[in-house]
């Protein structure tokens, strides 16, 4: 397998010289992957999202490196990779091994239980609504913003916040 | 940013908080940028679709002899359907889809909608398999997905879906995906979502559903009740009640709002009334305690949430 250490340098000598697929892409990933585990749940499903995402910016370089926000631009690939790609997410609808252990565990147990309950929770949501809540919530998004990097329009961004947030609010018992 | 109360809102920051903790995986930025690009081998390509092609032919032949065969192709109407749970269908809302199984991918018959009307979808899923899912997409969007069909409860989902007609209405196809071993049921109707009560509101009534122009059953109130009510459709909708408070409401796409009469007299019986377009589907409930604040109507359009805004229209 090919490293992006070896592939450094930008595809194109017109690119422009400071912006290195490492300082664009690279360095995003980390974000990248929060976002993607963040509407996904499920750490192998997150892991190829951000490495899909990077490899489509790696064949796309010479147009990434021009853009204003690449940044951008890395959201939506990544959140349309997310939302739309057919997969099997072995976890969903179960909370992940680590949080039933840290919620049996001692030490803050409140903390932790609810964390457990908002996970149980989450995963009842479309992972469009998870993507809306993510990205309007968490990251501060715009709805405007949220449909740009969702493929949709502003309005059906609002009624998956909608619903994401009644579900949660039905499930958690918080309304 | 989506405006949140504040007890959900310390337990989504406490859980994102906690998500955004993880490490990543130590070869996450690790990628085959010498991987073959699709794009880049037309003759490859070439082949692959021919073969592709082939294939498809075959299997459409294939089923084509297979469906001459029955009597009862799939998708099927819901009486023998497997055991999913039954969807209901409320007053204020018209059946697009009606309840229909199968199993495995399939298209369904198109519907059709009116100018800025959306819809709701409710899928359920079962199989013996673990990690099964459903996708349900619209007119090539990719729609929703349901997981978990092989919990012992199968899986289910709503959403409500906007836009997909356009300004002008439309035909809708809707494409389902799942694996052959997957039994899914699914619905899909107009009319509004189910309705949002304000946070701290407690039931005093049933929710009534209705379209176009109705009354809601007369209930008495021992102490400040609200109002909640959420519409759908192309038209705007009045409600108003016996004592004459009244709110007025655009309900393009969907709106949910919540209002607190201000002439308010405790123990007396209250009628209200409901004066919408036909195409207008609605769904009203009675609230204890909770709401805005008398005289003021909380409007949920942009945000997630119901927020305090003035009445469109009232009346002394």
């Amino acid at each position: 397998m090919g490293v992006i250490a070896a592939a450094s340098a930008v595809p194109s000598g017109e690119s422009l010289p400071e912006r290195t697929f490492e300082a664009v892409a690279v360095a995003d990933a980390r974000r990248l992957y929060s976002l993607a585990l963040s509407i996904l749940r499920d750490e192998g499903e997150a892991e190829d999202a951000v490495q899909e995402t990077l490899l489509k910016t790696w064949r796309s370089w010479e147009s990434v490196v021009r853009m204003d926000r690449p940044a951008a631009w890395l959201t939506r690939v990544c959140v349309n990779h997310c939302i739309s790609r057919r997969r099997h997410l072995r976890s969903r609808g179960w909370p992940p091994l680590g949080l039933i252990g840290e919620a049996a565990s001692p030490g803050d147990p409140g903390s932790a239980a609810d964390r457990l309950d908002v996970d149980r929770a989450y995963r009842r949501l479309s992972l469009r609504q998870r993507a809306a809540i993510t990205l309007n919530y968490r990251h501060g998004y715009s709805v405007e913003e949220c449909a740009v990097f969702m493929g949709c329009r502003p309005g059906t961004v609002r009624a998956h916040l909608a619903r994401g947030l009644a579900t949660l609010r039905k499930e958690l018992g918080d309304g | 940013m989506v405006d949140m109360d504040p007890g959900l809102d310390t337990k989504l920051r406490a859980f994102f908080e906690h998500i955004e903790a993880s490490t990543p995986p130590s070869g996450l930025t690790d990628i085959d940028v010498a991987a073959p690009d699709r794009g880049r081998r037309p003759m490859f390509n070439l082949f692959a679709g021919l073969a592709a092609a082939a294939v498809v032919a075959t299997g459409v032949a294939v089923f084509a002899i297979d469906l001459s065969s029955r009597d009862n192709p799939a998708p099927r109407p819901a009486e023998s359907g497997p055991p999913l749970p039954r969807f209901t269908v409320h007053a204020d809302s018209r059946v697009l889809l009606p309840v229909t199984h199968g199993k495995g991918s399939v298209t369904l018959p198109a519907f059709t909608l009116a100018p800025g009307e959306s819809f709701y979808v409710q899928v359920a899923c079962k199989s013996g398999t673990t990690a099964d899912t459903v996708q349900v997409g619209q007119n090539q969007r990719f729609g929703s997905e349901v997981a978990a069909c092989s919990s012992p409860t199968g899986g289910h989902g709503e959403w409500f879906e906007t836009d997909q007609g356009g300004p002008s209405g439309g035909s809708v196809t809707t494409y389902v995906t799942a694996g052959p071993a997957v039994s899914w049921e699914i619905l899909i109707t107009d009319g509004p979502p189910p309705i949002l009560a304000p946070p701290g509101g407690r039931a005093l009534t049933p929710i009534a559903y209705g379209r176009g122009s109705d009354s809601v059953p007369v209930f008495t109130a021992a102490k400040t009740y609200s109002i909640a009510l959420d519409c759908s459709g192309a038209g705007s909708l009045t409600i108003s009640s016996s004592l004459s408070q009244a709110a007025t409401i655009s309900c393009a796409q969907y709106a949910q709002f919540s209002f607190t009469p201000s002439d308010q007299v405790p123990g007396q019986p209250v009628s209200l009334s409901v004066v919408a377009p036909s195409g207008v589907g609605w769904e009203v409930e009675v609230l204890e305690d909770g709401g805005p604040a008398p005289g003021t109507c909380a409007t949920l359009h942009e945000e997630g949430v119901l927020k305090p805004t003035p009445c469109v229209a009232s009346s002394s």
